[in-house]
């Protein structure tokens, strides 16, 4: 069978055109409501969801946890009881022990005891020694 | 010697060329040409518009046969015969034939697709199925011309939908024949939505409305996301069972990237899985489109009726989301209602462009991602429709 012989039994002119017409009307008009039903239904549906699995959050319950907040930042231990395990990054020991030196070199140097002063740097690698560290951390 | 070279020139492509009708080639690679440049140059859908351009040169290579499409319009397809005697883009037309692709790639677009803006706003349902209006008018003006029987016409008007996959699997159920065209038109009007919709968009719509301020769309909890591609799939599943094979995909592949524990599925469909289905789909849905197929005055006649379903769907999502807007008291801008036509996301980028226009600090791209996805679904229910029709 060719194409020809294919379109041919679509029968695209045997229907008188007033046929063609109505049964165009029938499709147009039932193709639409079926799409609006369908999705005002799945509307339906979406705001009885709402309504059963969201709660609006309390602008009042919302302060008062809050305030609950602040008093608990109370409770917070000094930054010196925080063991090192704990800390939000998990450390390498030795990344934490550079880090504390420099720290510690850097006030030291300020009040000129330390028996170096820094000359010159560079860059290594397009980026700063601490952002080195920490991209490799973050990886 | 000399008998050997004239068959060995007989059988070249150049002889073949300038044999009886096979100089329409010429006028097809010029077509794919064009496509080429407009994908390429231009990025206009370049995903499909790529695959769909070569597979139209491959196909029409003079005495090249990857493609047969005459395999495939019986209403019994002989599979033996195309696995014994068909080309490359034969057993990969396999995939369109049965249905195959168009689900596949719902799936990977479902895993894609964010529908909280949807399921937030769930009023954005009413402006999707105002934007399938053009779907049926095209339809029923191609119906009225007298060219087109009734199933070509369902091909012709779901153009509409402006949703690549669901014109696809319509066309090859009902008009096979007609796929390369109504395929090409789909995909090349979705690519210019930015240029068809905005004169539409600005015709119909006031200053004062383009100006309008959506208020802030509200958190959607994680159980809502979960049941919501459950729900949908049910709801369609029982009003038209047609749309399952899209809807259920689609919402399928929305459940692997929400639910959370199935990253890796949902990775796949996002990418591999769409990808190699895309250039299956592509190439295949090219090679339908062969000079002695596409070549005709009915293919001109789909391409301006395919416009004709854009601009009106355009309409429909404007018209639907200005009346909206009014029984609301002004709440809903009517610029997103032209998002309902589907073109993810391209049509809720226009609506936020234009709406930009008239005031830069308004963003509309998240109200208009309702109407877009609900635009989705509304297409693959018209396609159902369509489908379920007793022609």
């Amino acid at each position: 069978m060719n194409i020809g012989n294919y379109r041919a039994l679509l029968d695209t002119t045997a229907m008188p055109l007033n046929e063609r017409l109505l049964e165009g009307l029938q499709v147009f008009v039932i193709g639409m409501v079926t799409v609006f039903v369908v999705l005002a239904f799945l509307w339906l549906v979406m705001a009885i969801f709402r309504m059963l699995f969201y709660t609006v959050p309390n602008k009042k319950k919302n302060t008062e946890n809050e305030d609950a907040q602040v008093v608990k930042v109370e409770d917070v231990p000094a930054v010196e009881n925080i063991p090192l395990a704990t800390s939000p990054v998990p450390g390498d020991p030795q990344l934490v022990a550079v880090i504390a030196a420099a720290i510690s070199a850097y006030h030291a140097s300020t009040g000129n005891t330390l028996p170096f002063r820094v000359v010159s740097y560079r860059r290594s690698a397009g980026a700063g020694g601490w952002c080195g560290a920490a991209e490799k951390k973050s990886n | 010697m000399l008998e050997s070279i004239e068959n060995f020139i007989s059988s070249t492509g150049i002889a073949k060329l300038v044999q009886g009708g096979n100089w329409k080639s010429l006028i097809m690679f010029l077509i794919a040409g064009v496509l080429i440049y407009l994908a390429i140059a231009k990025q206009f859908e370049p995903l499909l518009l790529l695959p769909i351009s070569i597979g139209m040169v491959l196909t029409n290579l003079p005495g090249v046969t990857l493609f047969h499409l005459d395999y495939f319009i019986h209403e019994e397809v002989d599979y033996g015969l195309i696995l014994q005697s068909g080309g490359l883009l034969d057993l990969l037309y396999l995939g369109v034939k049965l249905g195959i692709y168009p689900s596949l790639i719902f799936l990977g677009i479902g895993a894609m697709t964010d529908f909280t803006p949807l399921i937030s706003n769930p009023k954005s349902f009413l402006m999707g199925a105002g934007a399938q209006l053009g779907v049926f008018v095209a339809f029923f003006l191609a119906l009225a011309s007298g060219v087109f029987s009734p199933q070509e016409a369902a091909a012709i008007g779901i153009i509409g939908g402006a949703d690549g996959p669901t014109a696809i699997l319509v066309t090859k159920i009902l008009a096979p024949t007609l796929l390369g065209a109504i395929a090409i038109a789909a995909y090349s009007y979705m690519a210019l939505i930015p240029m068809i919709q905005p004169p539409f968009m600005k015709l119909l719509t006031t200053n004062k409305e383009r100006r309008i301020r959506m208020s802030a769309l509200r958190p959607v909890s994680h159980l809502e996301k979960l049941l919501f591609p459950i729900v949908v799939t049910v709801v369609v599943g029982f009003v038209v069972p047609d749309a399952v094979p899209l809807v259920g995909c689609l919402m399928f592949g929305n459940l692997l990237n929400v639910c959370g524990v199935t990253e890796r599925l949902s990775k796949t469909a996002q990418n591999e899985l769409i990808n190699i289905v895309t250039i299956f789909l592509g190439l295949t849905v090219g090679a339908t489109a062969s000079a002695d197929n596409f070549l005709k005055g009915s293919t001109l006649l789909i391409i301006a009726c395919g416009l004709v379903a854009f601009i009106v769907s355009t309409i429909g999502g404007l018209l639907t989301a200005k009346i909206m807007n009014v029984l609301s008291g002004g709440k809903i801008n009517p610029l997103i209602g032209s998002a309902g036509v589907s073109a993810v996301p391209m049509a809720a980028r226009v609506s936020q462009k234009v709406g930009q226009e008239y005031d830069p600090s308004n963003f509309l791209l998240m109200h208009a991602m309702g109407p877009n996805v609900a635009g989705v679904i509304g297409s693959a229910v018209a396609a159902g429709v369509f489908l379920s029709w007793n022609w």
